[in-house]
């Protein structure tokens, strides 16, 4: 029984991580969709810049985010502005320029750190708690929180506010969101930020989980794709969601199969909800077409 | 300006997508105040030649102009601030929003944002199903409530002159009837300037004031609207008498 429950909490929190690392990479999908393969290397940068705020400002790894929120968005922003809007009218080559991002910042941050591992600590870092019997870390809660808190001050922008009406209309219909006034490029651009900036909220809080290395983003990439996929393209209240599926996932296929077998589950699992529900199991049935259709 | 002043001018517009031109030279002009029809066989570059006026496709060669100002060149999400609305073919509503949403958007634009709470309340009194199906998602609709809620989406910009693009397709006589109705209300009682691209030619020009023939792209016929519904050849080729 006490099994179980550590098997559950190392699920939830994983899941949390994830899903914290997901919600940017579905509104990007959603709304422009694109899908971003740089995505984890957002979080990587999100991570040295924390890094580099803990060592030359001597901040605590949290404080980092007033610095690492708006530098990763304006990032982003400039990323779509001058990379992906030229290439707007040719989808696929927005994809493998997203993955041609990934490998760029790759190999910048590998040149420029030559390599070295860092890692940062902080107070919180070495704290622990007690739930029910079960010792959860301190950050790994912080994370969680955090994607809870995302998902539904997301979720309250894009239902509540104009603002947020407009990104869904640019993802629901582009031209007839250019007839009622929306500048779709606009949005685009923001979109794009947001996303960018949630991925470096992602490298903030995670900065004092993982040890930092420029190939990092990888690891935090394919279980996204998983996330989005089965929580559903372009959903908010999915990808968190699909977070904790994962993360669920692969904590019971580590333990009850075999540590090495995980992704392996978690990657059948996808395939299957894919070929069973192709919108998700929480996305919008025919919201995939909709977003694919013809539109002058 | 004077109740007979040009609002609307398409002076030899060419314009089409990638190397296929659709539309050759077309002129055509509409005055405040007036219902002006434009109608043609499918395919006859109706629903491009308003695509062109609003700007999400480039005319090639020749001159828009609205209310006196070139908007030619003008991007297309600045139009309804201007007093330029379009009724798309199929109404074109975010289907996975509800109406109430669709209807704010509709006042998106900066100068209507402000007043999107009263415009709400004035198109739920226009258009009382509206009021009724505020909270349903807007692909949920009948054709008929969809088409009233597009119409009430264009009308939250409060424009000065509205396109509506074949606003009769895929409904039932009955909402046929209405739409139209409600087409000559708009005219008529509010005062709006109205272009209405239809394929009921029949009804297209009982209801309007001039009316314009597009054929292949060409604007080949243009006049009263009284004129045209008694000439033979239009009578022959698109009323099927």
């Amino acid at each position: 029984m006490a099994d179980l429950a550590n098997i559950v909490a190392v699920g939830i929190l994983l899941g949390g991580i994830y899903a914290l690392v997901s919600v940017g990479l579905n509104l990007i999908f959603g709304v422009i969709r694109i899908v971003n393969f740089a995505q984890g290397e957002f979080v990587m940068l999100g991570m040295y810049g924390t890094y580099a705020a803990y060592t030359f400002l001597r901040v605590d790894p949290y404080l980092a985010l007033v610095v690492v929120l708006p530098g990763l968005f304006l990032f982003g922003a400039i990323v779509q502005r001058l990379i992906l809007a030229p290439l707007r009218t040719e989808p696929t080559m927005q994809i493998f320029a997203t993955f041609g991002l990934l490998m760029l910042l790759e190999n910048v941050v590998l040149a420029l750190t030559r390599g070295t591992a860092y890692s940062v600590t902080s107070v919180v870092a070495q704290t622990s708690i007690g739930i029910g019997g079960v010792q959860v870390g301190l950050v790994r809660l912080v994370a969680l929180a955090a994607a809870t808190g995302v998902a539904v001050a997301l979720g309250l922008f894009l239902k509540h506010s104009m603002l947020g009406r407009a990104i869904r209309a640019v993802a629901q219909d582009r031209s007839a969101a250019r007839l009622v006034g929306v500048n779709v490029d606009r949005i685009y651009m923001l979109t794009f930020g947001i996303g960018a900036a949630l991925a470096g909220l992602a490298g903030c809080l995670l900065t004092p989980i993982y040890t930092l290395s420029p190939q990092i983003g990888t690891s935090f990439i394919l279980p996204a794709f998983a996330v989005v996929v089965l929580g559903g393209l372009g959903s908010v209240l999915g990808a968190y969601i699909g977070g904790f599926i994962v993360g669920l996932t692969e904590a019971f296929a580590g333990y009850y199969l075999d540590p090495a077998l995980k992704h392996a589950v978690l990657f059948a699992v996808f395939i299957a909800v894919l070929i069973v529900r192709p919108s998700g199991l929480f996305g919008q049935v025919g919201a995939e077409e909709v977003g694919l259709r013809d539109q002058s | 300006m004077t109740p007979s002043a040009e609002m609307l001018s398409v002076e030899n517009v060419t314009a089409g997508y990638g190397d296929a031109t659709v539309l050759f030279d077309a002129s055509f002009s509409v005055r405040e105040r007036e219902i002006v029809a434009i109608v043609g066989a499918n395919g006859a570059g109706k629903t491009t030649l308003l695509s062109t006026i609003v700007g999400l496709v480039q005319a090639r060669t020749g001159r828009i102009s609205f209310r006196g100002r070139d908007i030619t060149r003008r991007a297309a999400h600045l139009l309804p601030g201007d007093g330029l609305a379009l009724v798309p073919e199929g109404g074109r509503l975010f289907p996975f929003m509800t109406v109430e949403e669709n209807l704010l958007l509709g006042a998106y634009s900066p100068d209507s944002r402000t007043k999107r709470k009263e415009r709400l309340q004035e198109m739920m009194e226009l258009f009382p199903i509206l009021g009724e199906r505020r909270a349903l998602a807007a692909g949920k609709l009948s054709g008929g409530e969809r088409q009233m809620c597009a119409i009430a989406r264009a009308l939250m910009s409060h424009p000065v002159l509205i396109m509506l693009d074949e606003p009769s397709v895929g409904l039932s006589p009955l909402m046929v009837e209405r739409v139209f109705t409600m087409v000559e209300t708009l005219a008529r009682e509010k005062g709006l300037t109205i272009v209405l691209v239809e394929q009921n030619v029949t009804e297209a020009l009982e209801v309007s004031d001039r009316a314009y023939v597009l054929d292949h792209g060409h604007v080949v016929r243009g006049g009263e609207a009284a004129i045209l519904r008694n000439d033979r050849e239009i009578q022959e080729t698109y009323m099927g008498l």
